[in-house]
């Protein structure tokens, strides 16, 4: 039952993220509900048969599964698979467009990229594990909607390639960020010089509490 | 045993905190109190209306700032006037006391 749950959940968080760039957790719950739901019988149908999971396109789909089966016996082992392959699927690094638009909150300046959470810098000064948001198709007010910053910085997905940066969309793990991708390679001056001069948070005027 | 603060000096620290800027402070702090990817930063001005924050003030940021240092001053606004008044509370009680 619990893989049944977990399956459908991460199908339909990883469907929303690509058809919408954002996650309703909402919705997946129900997902999660309905997956438990379901799990005890027809799962069934995916016995005997290997699951592979595939991206087509903007869709998840679960090649391999033959709706004739009946084989009990092998049933729970392939809902292990479905699981596993979905985990990984869902871990597996969102590539953005060039065009997708990223913003950070705050002055965006050298001296506090360094502070940041989760932040590394190397010997080179290069830095890795600079927190953002980004999405495809995702204007700045989405994008800036997650902070509380009265001010954001803003750059594209292909601005930071250029810079011979690289840009990871991490949306999973990250629930109150929906948007949330991470940054490396690229040194506290290319990024204030990425994400400078900063423009008001378009979100700030009325925002919900944090917590 | 140290010497007493005198009034002067509690009113000097009384106008100092006032003279900053209005309302209330809160830190908010990268992955902690807001989502990641927005710095930490103090929330100045801060009101709460129903179950809405609002914002009357620029942020504040601190270079070189841990997360304590941004803690601490940010409470510091509550908790000076809050000191001072227990202050002037005590004060009052044993002049009270002693006479």
């Amino acid at each position: 039952m619990a893989v049944g749950a977990v399956v459908d959940a991460s199908i339909n968080a990883y469907t929303q993220y690509q058809d919408t760039g954002h996650i309703n957790w909402g919705e997946v719950g129900e997902h999660a509900v309905q997956g438990a739901l379901i799990a005890g019988a027809p799962f069934v149908a995916l016995a005997a048969t290997p699951v592979v999971m595939s991206e087509t396109g903007n869709s998840l789909s679960l090649a391999g599964a033959n709706t004739n089966s009946t084989g009990l016996f092998n049933a729970g082992q392939s809902l292990n698979n479905v699981s596993s392959n979905v985990a990984a699927f869902l871990n597996s690094p969102i590539s953005l467009p060039d065009s997708a638009l990223v913003c950070r909150g705050g002055t965006c300046l050298a001296s506090q990229f360094a502070g940041g959470t989760g932040v590394t810098v190397e010997a080179d000064g290069t830095m890795s594990g600079v927190s953002v948001s980004s999405a495809s198709n995702k204007t700045i007010e989405n994008l800036s909607s997650p902070y509380l910053n009265n001010q954001v910085g803003v750059t594209t997905a292909g601005q930071i390639r250029a810079a011979g940066g690289q840009i990871t969309s991490s949306p999973i793990g990250n629930p109150y960020n929906p948007y949330h991708a991470s940054i490396d390679g690229l040194t506290a001056q290319q990024l204030e010089g990425l994400f400078t001069p900063t423009i008001r948070n378009p979100y700030i005027t009325f925002i919900n509490m944090p917590r | 045993m140290s010497e007493p603060i005198t009034n002067d000096y509690l009113e000097t620290v009384r106008k100092r905190c006032d003279s900053s800027t209005k309302g209330l402070w809160i830190a908010s702090v990268e992955g902690r109190d807001h989502p990641l990817g927005g710095e930490t930063v103090i929330l100045r001005g801060v009101s709460r209306e129903d179950d809405v924050l609002r914002r009357d003030e620029d942020d504040l940021y601190l270079i070189g700032g841990t997360v304590a240092d941004y803690d601490f001053i940010s409470h510091a606004k509550q908790d000076i006037p809050l000191l001072l008044n227990e202050v002037a509370r005590l004060r009052k009680l044993l002049k009270k006391t002693s006479d």
